[in-house]
């Protein structure tokens, strides 16, 4: 009885698959080549890695039959085939099979779309080769399945032959395939049937009509696919290989004799060196002498000791009579003096034959090790030479000094791999197999050359992709991650399920205080999981606790990459010469962020920074005659101001991209004066908790930007009941990021005010245009500084005769902002007001050291303290009732 | 002249009468081989110190089982020639099956030994009469080209347990290939000229041969009732051909017009000598002049009749190497019913042991080298 799987059903089978029934199992693949279902990438990394997942439960069913029955069938203990079914649920971890498609194909998403190449200059997408048979081989307990999650994750139709020694695994894996994939999503593109191997007819027809073998076997099995191969069928090539470990002196000195010695019988006892990257020989430095000795014996006691974790396996009769003939035969050899045999007692459990000869001697496996002195590792690797085609994995233990010169020697001798000790077995997620990376063999790339506007093209090849399903989709996938991974969510959302945008409106805003307060240093409730490979970013408070964002590394990158795409389209282009004049230092992230999406554009870049001195500053752009800058508006006016005044002549600044705050009218005209400005456009709306949400194109004009609606979705609230208000309405802006999963922020308030506009640009980019507004809570950014009102009250609060009633007026001064704190007395009595405001200006410096810091820097013109008779600051409304704004904002920036 | 142990053994005539009397001659022939062997190969007597069995731990039939032995692979790579070079005889040669060739070195006292075995093994079944006229066919090489063979010389020595009339060696050496090959029309003609003669036909050789010759014959031959097969050796390189012994045998019997009880397989080793020949009911038989050992093949422990396990083969009669104890990379099982009468255990071949492919995507040096 045979079962197979064919294309999401299971099926028995009294005899092995004929001819005829793989011939219709092969046609029905050539029908889904043809229409391949539209799986995401993200869809398919979630379905293996929800697979994954189970098979590390120890109680899933399918484990414990695994456990049950794979023992037998491949001759592992249950610890040994326990580890393989952790190794092979671990590498289908969500966070390894990103890194491994990172590492191999650059960017996931090339599997789903073309996406255009920042350095290239073209578009690029990852296609499926068609269809893969996976010809796998026996006893090799996940490879098959390792073969077939390649085959998955490069979207071919995948026809797996079941070899005939383990016909098992695959299929339970299937199974579990199944579970997870309720909507055959995966599984509809899978087949899994056991033919006989060598069967001539049925191996010409599946190299006939697959576009691809992949073959896991002996040289034979590799031989008989080579031959006859069709031009236009490629095979790819998993031979059988060897490996092996080099010490030297010092290594083993500086590691201990007991823990190298415990870390080499691990890499021993692994998949009972059945593995292509399992040892069969120690070579020891022969300079060594007594040490080797010492090593034996310790290797010895080792591989006794490790019995205790990984038990010897119950082998075959035949594997047996290998061992017996291995050890009889280096038992006469050591008669004639040329190798000693350590050996268990009472089974066969690990032998050891310190060949001293270095004579090629049989390596039975199962714990069977050769130790073999070398002198020279320069004629070690000429020796090693001979077998160079079937190299693959050195372990190497030795000095720092040595190591470049051993690794260089044996990469010449054909190894494609090199490993600490103890680390031979597992192989890092992503690392390329057998001297290649495995994924881009199953794809082919495809490229689109020379074209003049990419957003045209981009958005008619993507924009059925942005549309609402997919959008909620997305808004879903990053709700429903949240709630699992972030305690914060799993509380908010306590009892909530969103299956329409109506269930997503009703969903709790949150806002900072909600994300600070949630978030580390003070604990991480919100986070999805603990700091590692992240960055920690600080939104620069000005006074009190400084508030953090995280980011992780991938996130990072992303976040770059959008900036990339931004300052293209605000107009920076690769033959520029970019100063970077944001701000450095601090955990601020804009400085950095800067720095690498300019790198992507391939223009010159010169990471400044606007905190440098500014006779540096203008030095730096009169030198290398930098034509843009990117940078806050009090420092791009401070260096214009700066110009002006020195009479700099040879300092043209074509482009200027301005963060963090805005310029006003007056300012762009004197910008556009002194520095001969032609594009003055926003670098992109952001803030630093919730990164990128905004950027400007050709066509939007001040406080206009357009949604970055791959990354966030925009929506405007009413600030009051909290719901949304219709389009074209003023409201907070709230985003909900659709891929940062490491600080998911959903429906958070940014405490901008903003509207959408209905109207569509011009730019035919098809991403949704909206209005920045200024802020919503009393707030205002002077000088690249945000100041809260309640800030500068601590500093004359506690001052006796001054009343609560206060206000901060921005305005500028030659294009500089100023700020004017006011303030009425309590009531008409007599104060020195000369020196009250000086006091009080004197605690504001004092309390917020970055005011004071930019006022020093003059990105702040001035700060003036006035003090007034009460009554004297206007209020809105009804007289003396009425309300006083806390700020006034003078400036004029449209 | 004092005749000593071994050669007593080896002319004893009641091959397979292995009684206590016979288990003690053997004994005393094992103890004389073993000590010479220990005393006159060093390397030797450095293994069976390591080993921890020396003759002198040798003193009753049960300790037979202690005795050291030598993995017969290892006879393949190293000389191990407990005589000097000039007293060797003859060296035999068997190309064996895993690629490397078997050495066995004779000398005047073991060549003249194992011809005394293989009459008195071959007179007990009643095949051995020097005055009978006999025509032989063999399946093996012609001897004129490749004497030291090991199936050539086992042949040539089969040859000789009655008297020739003709003699045709079917695999022939063609000057033109430069390498042997089975002249099948040759040896049907041959067959045909036998059948005329009428004369008791012997053929002898590889059963893979005599397959080829006789598999497509339509109408097939009549050949004397008296005439024997004695095949050996397996089917070699032509396993994949292998067809179970039941249908051979009922085939050779249709088409050579032979009784079937006369066809007789035989195992034997070129290191080792002794044939285990089968008796008229295809049972493989131990004779005096050996013993088989079946031990576990992971533990080595003596495995009593009925499991199966490696094969172990003892004899003193080898003078040349230390060969008196082997252990066989081939699977067997032993029992004692066989109906033919005789008080010897029979020997069941389970195949080669080890494998021939490793689990899992390593491979060795040594199959790399291959």
């Amino acid at each position: 009885m045979h079962t197979h799987f064919v294309f999401g059903e299971f099926i028995e089978t009294e005899d092995y698959v004929s001819l005829k029934e793989l011939n219709g199992i092969l046609s029905r693949a050539e029908k889904l080549r043809d229409n391949m279902p539209a799986v995401g990438i993200d869809d398919i990394i979630e379905i293996l890695h929800k697979t994954g997942l189970r098979w590390l439960r120890k109680s899933y069913h399918l484990r414990k039959k695994a456990l049950k029955l794979m023992p037998g069938i491949v001759g592992f203990s249950a610890e040994m085939a326990a580890e393989a079914i952790n190794q092979m649920a671990q590498s289908l971890n969500e966070k390894n099979l990103k890194r491994k498609i990172r590492i191999q194909l650059r960017d996931r998403y090339l599997l789903d779309k073309f996406i255009f190449q920042l350095k290239e200059r073209n578009y690029l997408k990852l296609q499926s080769l068609g269809i893969v048979s996976h010809i796998s081989a026996g006893n090799v307990f996940a490879g098959p399945v390792d073969s077939l999650v390649q085959g998955i994750l490069t979207k071919n139709v995948n026809v797996l032959k079941l070899s005939a020694a383990d016909p098992v695994f695959p299929l339970l894996f299937l199974e579990s395939l199944r579970e997870v994939d309720k909507d055959k999503k995966i599984i509809s593109t899978i087949a899994a049937v056991a033919f006989k191997g060598g069967t001539k007819d049925i191996e010409k027809e599946l190299k006939k009509r697959s576009d691809c073998i992949v073959v896991w076997g002996g040289d034979e099995t590799v031989e008989s696919y080579r031959k006859e191969l069709p031009v236009k069928t490629s095979l790819i090539e998993y031979g059988p290989k060897i490996s092996f470990s080099v010490l030297t002196c010092d290594g083993l000195k500086k590691k201990g004799m007991p823990q190298a010695a415990k870390l080499i019988a691990k890499d021993i006892v692994m998949w009972e060196q059945r593995a292509c990257s399992s040892p069969q020989v120690i070579y020891i430095e022969s300079k060594c002498n007594k040490a080797i000795g010492a090593f034996l014996e310790a290797l010895a006691s080792e591989l006794s000791a490790i019995k205790k974790n990984y038990p010897y396996p119950e082998l075959s009769s035949d594997e047996k009579v290998e061992i017996t003939k291995a050890r009889l035969i280096s038992k006469m050899d050591e008669a004639f003096g040329e190798c000693e045999v350590l050996e268990s007692d009472k089974d066969q459990s690990w032998t050891i034959v310190y060949d001293k000869q270095d004579k090629e001697k049989p390596s039975p496996l199962n714990r069977f090790i050769c130790v073999k002195p070398y002198d020279d590792i320069n004629k070690l690797a000429g020796k090693l030479k001979k077998i160079r085609y079937y190299m693959q994995t050195a372990s190497v233990l030795a000095n720092p000094k040595e190591f470049m010169h051993i690794v260089s020697c044996l990469v010449s001798s054909g190894i494609d791999r090199v490993t600490e000790i103890g680390k031979m077995s597992s192989g890092k997620p992503g690392s390329p197999h057998d001297g290649k990376f495995e994924l881009e063999q199953l794809l082919r790339w495809v490229n689109i050359e020379s074209l003049p506007e990419r957003f045209d093209i981009m958005k008619n090849l993507q924009y059925e992709e942005v549309k609402k399903p997919a959008l909620f989709h997305a808004i879903y996938e990053i709700f429903d991650f949240s709630r699992k991974f972030s305690p914060f969510y799993k509380n908010l959302y306590k009892g909530r399920e969103i299956k329409t945008w109506d269930d997503f409106y009703s969903l709790p805003v949150i806002d900072k205080h909600d994300l600070y307060k949630n978030t580390p240093p003070k604990r991480n409730k919100l986070l999805t999981g603990s700091l590692s490979e992240s960055y920690i970013f600080s939104s620069g408070g000005t006074t009190g606790a400084p508030k953090f964002s995280f980011y992780t590394y991938e996130e990072f990158e992303q976040v770059t990459d959008i900036l990339t795409d931004t300052y293209l389209s605000a107009g920076i282009r690769n033959t520029d010469v970019v100063a970077n004049l944001f701000v450095a230092g601090n955990l601020w992230a804009s400085f950095m962020a800067v720095n690498a999406a300019l790198e992507k554009i391939g223009c010159v870049t010169m990471p400044v920074a606007g905190n440098s001195d500014m006779d540096s500053i203008i030095s730096f752009l009169s030198s290398f005659k930098a034509n843009a800058v990117l940078g806050l508006p009090s420092i791009i006016l401070q260096l214009a101001h700066y110009i002006e005044a020195k009479k700099i002549k040879n300092i043209k600044i074509e482009k200027i991209l301005y963060g963090g705050e805005h310029f006003t009218v007056e300012a762009r005209k004197y910008l556009k004066k002194v520095l001969g400005t032609k594009i003055i456009r926003s670098a992109g709306y952001a803030s630093v908790d919730a990164g990128p949400i905004g950027y400007q194109c050709e066509h939007t004009k001040d406080t206009v930007h357009h949604v970055l609606s791959d990354y966030v979705y925009v929506q405007i609230i009413d600030p009051e009941t909290l719901n949304p208000v219709p389009v074209g309405q003023t409201g907070e802006i709230t985003v909900t990021l659709l891929k940062r999963k490491f600080m998911p922020l959903i429906k958070y308030r940014t405490g901008d005010s903003g509207r959408i506009i209905a109207e569509s640009c011009h730019c035919a980019r098809g991403d949704v245009l909206f209005e920045l507004l200024g802020r919503c809570d009393d707030v205002v950014r002077v000088g690249s500084v945000s100041i809260y009102p309640h800030e500068i009250e601590q500093a004359f609060r506690d001052i006796p005769g001054l009343s609560h009633i206060y206000q901060l007026v921005a305005d500028t001064k030659r294009n500089k902002d100023i700020l004017t704190v006011r303030i009425e007395l309590k009531d008409d009595r007599k104060v020195d007001k000369k020196a009250l405001s000086a006091r009080i200006k004197d605690n504001i410096l004092k309390q917020d050291f970055e005011l004071a810091w930019v006022l020093q820097e003059r990105w702040l013109e001035d700060l003036f303290v006035e003090i007034l008779p009460p009554g004297r600051i206007p209020r809105t409304g009804a007289g003396q009732r009425g309300k006083v704004k806390r700020v006034v904002d003078n400036r004029k920036i449209k | 002249m004092h005749k000593n142990n071994v050669d007593v053994l080896c002319g004893d005539n009641a091959a397979f009468l292995l009684d206590s009397n016979h288990d003690n001659m053997f004994l005393k022939a094992m103890k004389d081989a073993f000590s010479f062997h220990y005393l006159h190969l060093p390397v030797y007597k450095k293994y069976c110190d390591n080993y921890g069995f020396t003759p002198k731990d040798l003193k009753k039939y049960g300790d037979l089982n202690k005795m050291p032995f030598i993995f017969v692979n290892v006879f393949k790579q190293k000389k191990l020639l407990t005589v000097k070079d000039k007293d060797v005889q003859m060296i035999i040669t068997s190309s064996g099956t895993g690629g490397r060739k078997s050495y066995m070195y004779l000398d005047n006292i073991s060549l003249r030994r194992i011809i005394k075995i293989i009459y008195n093994i071959y007179n007990d079944f009643g095949m051995y009469n020097r005055s009978q006229k006999t025509n032989y066919l063999c399946f093996t090489y012609d001897p004129l080209y490749a004497a030291d063979v090991g199936t050539a010389f086992s042949d040539k020595l089969l040859a000789t347990l009655t008297l020739i009339n003709k003699i045709y060696y079917s695999i022939e050496f063609d000057k033109r290939i430069k390498d042997f090959r089975l002249n099948k029309e040759k040896s049907l003609k041959v067959l045909k000229d036998y059948e005329q003669d009428g004369l008791p036909v012997r053929i002898l050789g590889l059963p893979a041969f005599l397959y080829e010759v006789i598999k497509d014959l339509g109408k097939g031959f009549k050949l004397s009732r008296k005439s024997h097969i004695i095949i050996g050796g397996g089917w070699k390189t032509l396993k994949d051909k292998e067809i179970p012994k039941d249908e051979f045998r009922a085939l050779i019997e249709e088409k050579l017009g032979m009784p079937k009880e006369n066809i007789r397989d035989l195992y034997g080793l070129v290191e080792h000598g002794v044939p285990y020949s089968e008796c008229e009911y295809a049972n493989m038989h131990v004779s005096i002049y050996s013993r088989v050992i079946i031990r576990d093949p992971g533990t080595l422990k003596v495995l009593p009749p009925g499991k199966t396990g490696l094969i172990q083969l003892q004899t003193p009669y080898i003078n040349t190497i230390p060969a008196i104890s082997i252990l066989t990379g081939d699977m067997g099982v032993l029992h004692y019913d066989c109906p033919c009468g005789r008080k010897s255990p029979v020997l069941k071949l389970m195949g080669r042991g080890g494998v021939h492919k490793h689990k899992g995507c390593a491979i060795t040096a040594l199959d790399i080298l291959k």
